[in-house]
């Protein structure tokens, strides 16, 4: 039996373990100057004109600081449980004192590097709900120690985990609730964000591009065009046919990457409805499967566009707490229509309902949409003036309506709904966006001001779950007060898990 | 028996009219001395750039450098001064107000049963003042931690310590 209940250290062979730990952090942040200085060393002999024997003497020294370092560290590293908590101080100059609520433990690791195999110690590290921010780990402890500590921590935890909501799921009243049909795919490859794929594609020619710069220039492309151009200097016409022609190359490429995206990412996409959760099942090379539980499931993102309302295609994004975050970009149902998505959400979270009253931003927005786009405006006519000289303005002619188009409809589909127990965010320009959030999944509550909105009293509120930051963007002072204080008094008074 | 009664909004707690309690005052002498530690080391290196390298282009813009980081120095101990009075916190019944910013204010507010966990630390400078800071953790992975600086030792442990309870 150990005692955990006063502060102890860890086991004296940590000192090794932090040694190894310490050594090998400064040898990979100092690589590239080591690998430098070696190479001299190999080739003269000499580095700054030191000999040998100063040289020993300067890494020997090196080795002899991180290893006084390491034993500082090993001396001021302490953890005790005290009643329900877990208390760990550490740092030589820096002090830290951290405590976990043995509560609000996740999930404890015993892992072993090779390292830590060679001298028989473990590492026991803590993890709490979310993500890696604290740094709860313990670096040496003997098997035993290590297993009775992990035990300690985990005798609070009550039998209802909730890992095995997942497990006992059986799926009883299992079917296939949506299957994603080619025809599905395809729109939704064709109505995709073309522009996103043509920056991809931009991108990789210009990698293309520098790696194979010299090849190109033996080619003599840009002289041949150059000849082309000048042959044919009196007519603008061919100039004209040939910008269209590689304008819709690149088009048609980047709906072809679009479509060809679609497909691999979303291949035989299925949903299917267990008791409880809802599986998603997707990808043609990868192949992913993903179990969605409404306790876990903080945010839902809703999007589509006008042309995809039309074919009735919506995209559900779901945002679940504790994934992977290479898993993350998969929790999402494309090509669903309306009503599916209603199911889906009420399944997962709860009906929507109808919107009776959507609250606006204020008009304060327009004016901070109009201010953001004179960065662009400048640059594209600074671009023109370099390439037309003085009738530059005429890029202005396409310019200014596309931006005043683009923030009319930022402005006119940002809203926000309080209703039931749901907060309700409407945003984007070109595509519409609706996102959904519970009010106990709420984690925190701010509200921002910069000076300029103090004096017009606006505030920008922000609502974090442990997934998203979701705003309400320029509400009146005395409204957003309402909203911080409604808020609050759901998730205090509630007092339900968010997870 | 289950009742639903109709909330009155009007009778919800309100968080807008609590009174921040101020950081402790010796926390503006530590703003300042890191203040003045980062332009020592922007000046040394402007001065060597230009006793060293001996450029011709470098010299001329000189004086012009100096004089504008003196400007900014002199606009940021302005701002640290000022930001200074918004710097604040609270504690109510179920959670934790803190806000600061003088350009852009921010007040976020944790409620305790969404605290995930608790830290103290203190900095090599703050251990001469006696400071502490206090961070307060929550599973939001986009941004509702607090981190409240230049709180005095015994108050940081006071607060941890009362955290500590009402968080389980």
């Amino acid at each position: 039996m150990f005692d955990f209940t006063n502060p102890s250290r860890q086991s004296i062979k940590g000192i090794a373990v932090l040694f190894g730990f310490n050594s090998y952090k400064i040898i990979k942040s100092l690589f590239l100057a080591i690998a430098a200085l070696s190479y001299s060393f190999i080739k003269s002999g000499k580095v700054f004109g030191m000999s040998q024997n100063k040289m020993i003497v300067i890494v020997f020294s090196v080795f002899l600081v991180i290893f006084i370092r390491s034993i500082l560290q090993y001396l001021n590293f302490k953890f005790y449980i005290d009643n329900d908590d877990f208390i760990l101080s550490k740092g030589i100059l820096n002090k830290e004192k951290i405590s976990v609520s043995k509560s609000k433990i996740q999930n404890i690791y015993i892992r072993q590097n090779v390292l830590q195999q060679i001298i028989n110690v473990v590492q026991l590290e803590i993890e709490t709900a979310g993500d890696a921010k604290a740094e709860v780990k313990i670096n040496a402890l003997s098997r035993e120690r290590a297993l009775e500590l992990k035990e300690h921590l985990l005798s609070y935890k009550s039998i209802e985990n909730k890992g095995l909501e997942l497990l006992n799921d059986t799926p009883k009243v299992t079917a296939v609730y949506y299957r994603a049909s080619l025809k599905k795919l395809f729109l939704e490859g064709l109505s995709q964000n073309h522009i996103k794929s043509f920056m991809i594609i931009v991108g990789f020619v210009g990698g293309f591009y520098t790696s194979y710069e010299d090849y190109l220039k033996q080619l003599k492309l840009g002289d041949k065009f150059e000849l082309l151009v000048k042959q044919n200097e009196n007519s603008i016409s061919i100039l004209i046919v040939v910008f269209l022609l590689i304008l819709s190359v690149t088009l048609i490429i980047s709906i072809l990457f679009s479509l060809i995206k679609t497909f691999l990412l979303n291949f035989e996409l299925q949903v299917i409805e267990h008791k409880k959760t809802i599986e998603i099942k997707k990808g043609l090379f990868n192949k992913v499967a993903i179990i969605l539980s409404p306790s876990r499931i903080q945010n839902i993102e809703i999007k589509n566009n006008r042309l995809k309302r039309y074919f009735g295609l919506n995209t559900l994004s779901i945002k679940q707490a504790m994934v992977d975050k290479k898993l993350q970009k998969h929790f999402s149902i494309i090509g669903l229509d309306r009503v599916q998505v209603d199911y889906l959400v009420k399944k997962l979270m709860q009906k929507i309902g109808l919107i009776s009253k959507q609250e606006k931003p204020e008009k304060y927005y327009i004016r901070v949409l109009i201010l953001k786009s004179i960065i662009p405006i400048l640059i594209f006519n600074l671009l023109s003036f370099f390439k037309f000289g003085n009738q530059f303005w005429i890029v202005n002619l396409f310019l200014v309506p596309l931006i005043s188009v683009l923030i009319y409809w930022r402005y006119r589909k940002a809203y926000y709904a309080i209703k039931d127990n749901m907060l309700i965010v409407g945003s984007g320009a070109i595509s519409t966006i609706t996102e959904l959030l519970e009010f106990h999944k709420i984690q925190a509550v701010a509200t921002k001001q910069t000076i300029f909105q103090k004096i017009r009293k606006i505030v920008t509120v922000e609502i974090y779950t442990a997934s998203k930051a979701t705003k309400i963007l320029y509400v009146k002072e005395s409204r957003a007060n309402t909203i911080v204080d409604y808020l609050l008094y759901q998730v205090e008074s509630q007092r339900k898990d968010w997870m | 028996m289950f009742a639903n009664q109709e909330i009155d909004i009007s009778t919800i707690p309100k968080a807008e009219i609590v009174s921040l309690k101020p950081i402790s005052r010796s926390y503006l002498k530590i703003l300042f001395i890191n203040n003045i530690l980062k332009y020592i080391i922007l000046f040394g290196l402007i001065i060597s750039g230009n006793n060293f390298l001996e450029k011709e282009w470098i010299s001329n813009v000189f004086w012009y450098v100096i004089i504008l980081l003196v400007v900014l120095f002199i606009l940021q101990s302005i701002i640290t001064v000022l930001g200074f009075k918004k710097r604040g916190y609270a504690l109510r019944t179920h959670d934790i107000i803190y806000a600061k910013g003088l350009l852009s204010h921010k007040k976020t507010i944790v409620p305790f049963i969404r605290i995930q966990h608790t830290e103290t630390k203190q900095s090599f400078i703050a251990k001469l003042f006696n400071l502490a800071s206090l961070n307060v953790y929550t599973a939001g992975e986009s941004g509702g931690d607090l981190s409240i600086n230049g709180l005095t030792r015994t108050e940081a442990e006071n607060i941890n310590q009362l955290l500590t309870t009402k968080i389980k």
